[in-house]
C-alpha cells in the first residue's frame, strides 16, 4: 500500500475542515468542505460545478498553499487549463509548478471493456501524485463516467465506499461533481440514488431564470457531524469564480464609531446635530428630482475634501454626466476623479439579477477601499429582477459596508408623490442609521423642496422640516419662518423674508432719529450746562470781591478808630462800645 | 507457428489478493492455454506497487490487460469475462506475425 504521507494521522476520524476560500461558502458551511471526507457537488450541466471545484483547487494553491490534484473524466488537460484561464486565476503558473496536478482519466477509443472492475488503479495514482505535491484537495470532477460502466449499482456502490474509505485514509477534502438526478432511468439516475445517502457533504447548484434574468443558486443539503446553513443561497460566476451571497451576518458586532462626519451643507450638519456619524448607513429618500444625488454629490466632495476615498454608484447615468451636471450647481466633482479620490462605478438597469449587482458591488468595495460610498439609488437594485434571496438587497449592503466601517449613502427614489415613509421601503429604512427624507411642498401654486430628519441615531436632531434650496453656490437649507402654523417656503418664506427685512429696517430708521434727537438734546443740555456753570463762576467771583471789599473796609474803619482812640486817651472798651 | 516465438507481451495492472485482479489472471491464462500459448509470460504490475508507471501507462482502473505487439497495442478493462475477445486479439496477433 502507497503511504501517501499526507494529513490522515492528523486529522484521525475527527470532523476538520479545509477551507475553500470561495467567498461566502465557507460562512455557510461553517469552515470549508470536510477533511476526510466525500463531498457532493451535483447540479445540471452549466450549473457551475467544474468552476466550483476548480476554483477550490485555485485557492488552495493561491490562498493557503496547499496543492492539490484534478481528475477529469470528460475533459483533456487543455480542455482544462483552457476553461480556467478564462478566469482571474494564474492556473498555468499553478499547473507548472506543480500546485495543480491534472489526471486525465478517459478511456482510448479503442478500449475493450469485459467483466467487471474497480478504481485501485486511479487511486494509487492520484494518492502518488498527491503524496509528490503534498495535496490534500482532490477533486473527481464526472466521476460517474467511470463509474456508469459498471453497468451495476451493487458494484457502483462498492466502488464508491472504496472511493470513500481512501479518502477518509488519506485525510483529502475530497469533492465530487456528478450531474443532477434525472427523471427516469439511466446511468446518472442510478448513481444518484446512492451518493447522497454516502456523500458526507452535498451540495446542490442551480440554475434557472426568474423574469427571464439568469439566477444562480446553491444549497449545503447535507453536512454530516457538523453545524451549517441548509438554505438557498444565490452566487453568481465572475471573474474570479464562485461567490456566494451567504445573507445577512449572524453578528452584529461592529466596532462603533462616536466620530461625525460632515454632510457637506453646514445647516444640515446642524440640523443633524454634528453630522453624519462615521460608519453609518444613511438614507436620503425622495421623489424625483428633489436633489437626492446633489445631497449625495455633496457628501461626496466633503468627503474627498478630508481627503478620504469614496465609491460612487450608480445606475443608467454614466459618471460623465453626474459630474457635468453637479457643476451647474456649484459642484465640480472633476478635481477629485482625477486624484483618484472619487470612483464612479456606473451600471446599467436590467444588466443583472439582484445577486449579481450585489456582488459586483461587493468586489467594487474591495477593489477600491473606500472610506465612504454613495449608492444612487438603491432603489435600482431593489427592483432589478431575478430576485431570489429573502434578505432585502439593501439590508446586505449595509450590513457589507458598516462591517468595514465605511460610512455608506444610500439614495432611494420613491414611487409617487408624497412626504409619507410609508413610501420608502421598510427594510431600508430600518436598517438605515439616518433618515433624511426629500419631499415636495406644494404651496400657493408653487413646489418647493422640504428636507427632515425622520431618525438619525445617536444623534439630538433637529425635527423641523426645512426648505432645501439650490443654488450656483450648491446645497443650502432656508432660515426657518414658521406662519399659520407652518414653516413657510419658497415665495411665502421671500415674502415672510421681505417683510421682516422692512420691519427691521423701520425698527433701526426709528431707533436712528430717536438717537439723534437724544443726541441734540443731549448737546444742548450741555450747552446750557456750560452756561450755567459760568454764570455760577462769575457770581462766585462777585461774591469773593464783595466779601474782600466789605473786609478791606471795615479794616480801614477799625485803623482810623485806633487813631483817634490813641489821640484823645479814651476807652478803647467804651469807644468801641460806642461805635 | 509456434505461439513462444511471438513478440507478443501480456501486462496484466491489478492488485495482490485482489479477486477481480485474481479472476482476470485466471480467464487470461485459460487462454494462453487454449491457444497453446501458455509459454508466453504475463507480466503482472502491482498498481500499488508502481503508481507511476500505471499512470504512464495510462491505466485507470483494475484489472487492465495490456497485449502488446509490435506496433500493435490493446487495452482491455476488467474481469476478461468474455475470453473471446482476448482470444481474437491473440489470434490476429499470431496470424500478422
Amino acid at each position: 500500500m502507497i503511504e501517501s504521507g499526507l494529513i490522515a494521522s492528523e486529522f484521525g476520524d475527527c470532523l476538520m475542515k479545509i477551507e475553500t476560500g470561495i467567498a461566502g461558502f465557507d460562512v455557510v458551511t461553517n469552515g470549508g468542505l470536510p477533511a476526510g471526507g466525500v463531498s457532493l457537488i451535483e447540479g445540471e450541466p452549466g450549473a457551475g460545478k467544474t468552476v466550483f471545484s476548480t476554483q477550490f483547487l485555485v485557492n488552495g494553491a493561491e490562498q493557503y498553499d496547499s496543492p492539490g490534484v484534478f481528475i477529469s473524466f470528460e475533459e483533456s488537460e487543455d480542455e482544462i487549463l483552457d476553461h480556467a484561464a478564462g478566469f482571474d486565476w494564474d492556473i498555468g503558473r499553478h499547473h507548472e509548478s506543480g500546485m495543480l496536478h491534472t489526471v486525465v482519466a478517459r478511456f482510448d477509443g479503442d478500449t475493450i471493456r469485459s467483466g467487471t472492475f474497480d478504481l485501485q488503479a486511479l487511486l494509487s495514482i492520484v494518492a502518488e501524485h498527491a503524496r509528490q505535491s503534498g495535496a490534500n484537495r482532490i477533486v473527481f470532477d464526472g466521476l460517474e463516467v467511470l463509474l456508469s460502466l459498471l453497468e451495476n449499482e451493487a458494484l457502483e456502490r462498492l466502488e464508491f465506499y472504496r472511493l470513500k474509505d481512501w479518502v477518509k485514509q488519506h485525510g483529502f477534502a475530497c469533492i465530487l461533481t456528478a450531474h443532477r438526478l434525472q427523471t427516469g432511468a439511466g446511468a446518472e439516475s442510478r448513481l444518484m440514488s446512492f451518493l447522497p445517502y454516502m456523500a458526507d457533504c452535498i451540495v446542490h447548484l442551480r440554475h434557472y431564470l426568474i423574469d427571464q434574468v439568469a439566477v444562480r443558486t446553491l444549497q449545503v443539503s447535507k453536512y454530516r457531524g457538523t453545524e451549517h446553513r441548509g438554505s438557498v443561497y444565490p452566487f453568481v460566476i465572475g471573474s474570479k469564480g464562485v461567490t456566494v451571497m451567504q445573507g445577512a451576518r449572524l453578528d452584529l458586532d461592529d466596532a462603533v464609531s462616536t466620530e461625525t462626519v460632515s454632510s457637506g451643507v453646514e445647516r444640515l450638519d446642524a440640523v443633524l446635530g454634528g453630522g453624519y456619524m462615521r460608519g453609518s448607513g444613511i438614507l436620503i429618500a425622495g421623489e424625483p428630482g428633489t436633489a437626492k444625488t446633489t445631497l449625495a454629490a455633496t457628501f461626496a466632495d466633503a468627503a474627498c475634501r478630508r481627503n478620504e476615498k469614496v465609491l460612487f454608484v450608480s445606475f443608467d447615468e454614466p459618471s460623465g454626466q453626474i459630474v457635468r451636471n453637479l457643476r451647474s450647481v456649484g459642484l465640480d466633482l472633476q478635481g477629485h476623479v482625477d486624484s483618484g479620490l472619487l470612483q464612479f462605478r456606473a451600471f446599467r438597469m436590467g444588466q443583472y439579477s439582484v445577486e449579481e449587482y450585489l456582488i459586483e458591488l461587493e468586489h467594487e468595495i474591495e477593489r477600491v477601499k473606500p472610506d465612504c460610498m454613495v449608492v444612487d439609488p438603491v432603489s435600482a437594485i431593489e427592483k432589478a429582477r431575478g430576485r431570489v434571496f429573502a434578505v432585502d438587497p439593501a439590508t446586505r449592503v449595509v450590513d457589507f459596508t458598516r462591517s468595514r466601517g465605511i460610512t455608506l449613502l444610500l439614495t432611494s427614489l420613491l414611487e409617487g408623490f408624497g412626504d409619507s415613509p410609508e413610501h420608502t421601503s421598510a427594510h431600508v429604512s430600518t436598517i438605515a442609521d439616518t433618515w433624511v427624507q426629500l419631499s415636495y411642498q406644494v404651496r400657493g401654486g408653487e413646489r418647493n423642496r422640504a428636507l427632515s430628519i425622520v431618525k438619525s441615531r445617536g444623534m439630538a436632531h433637529s425635527n423641523q422640516v426645512r426648505e432645501l434650496v439650490i443654488g450656483n453656490a450648491g446645497v443650502q437649507l432656508a432660515d426657518v419662518y414658521t406662519g399659520g402654523g407652518e414653516v413657510l417656503m419658497g415665495t411665502a418664506r421671500k415674502e415672510k423674508e421681505q417683510e421682516n427685512e422692512l420691519l427691521e429696517a423701520r425698527y433701526r430708521q426709528e431707533a436712528a432719529h430717536r438717537i439723534r434727537e437724544l443726541e441734540e438734546s443731549e448737546t444742548h443740555l450741555g450747552n446750557e450746562r456750560d452756561r450755567i456753570s459760568k454764570q455760577l463762576e462769575i457770581r462766585r467771583a462777585e461774591i469773593d470781591a464783595l466779601k474782600a471789599s466789605e473786609s478791606g473796609r471795615r479794616a480801614s474803619e477799625q485803623d482810623a478808630r485806633e487813631t483817634i482812640f490813641q489821640s484823645r486817651r479814651g476807652d478803647a472798651r467804651n469807644t468801641a462800645k460806642d461805635s | 507457428m509456434h505461439a513462444q516465438e511471438t513478440t507478443i507481451r501480456l501486462s496484466l495492472y491489478g492488485t495482490e489478493g485482489s479477486r477481480t485482479t485474481l479472476r482476470a489472471w485466471t480467464n487470461i491464462t485459460q487462454v494462453l492455454e487454449a491457444l497453446g500459448m501458455d509459454a508466453v509470460p504475463v507480466e503482472f504490475v502491482d498498481v500499488l506497487h508502481h503508481p507511476e508507471r500505471t499512470f504512464d501507462d495510462g491505466v485507470l482502473v483494475t484489472p487492465t490487460l495490456i497485449v502488446l505487439s509490435e506496433d500493435k497495442r490493446h487495452v482491455l478493462v476488467g474481469t476478461v469475462e468474455d475470453t473471446s475477445i482476448l482470444r481474437e486479439i491473440l489470434a490476429v496477433q499470431v496470424m500478422e506475425q
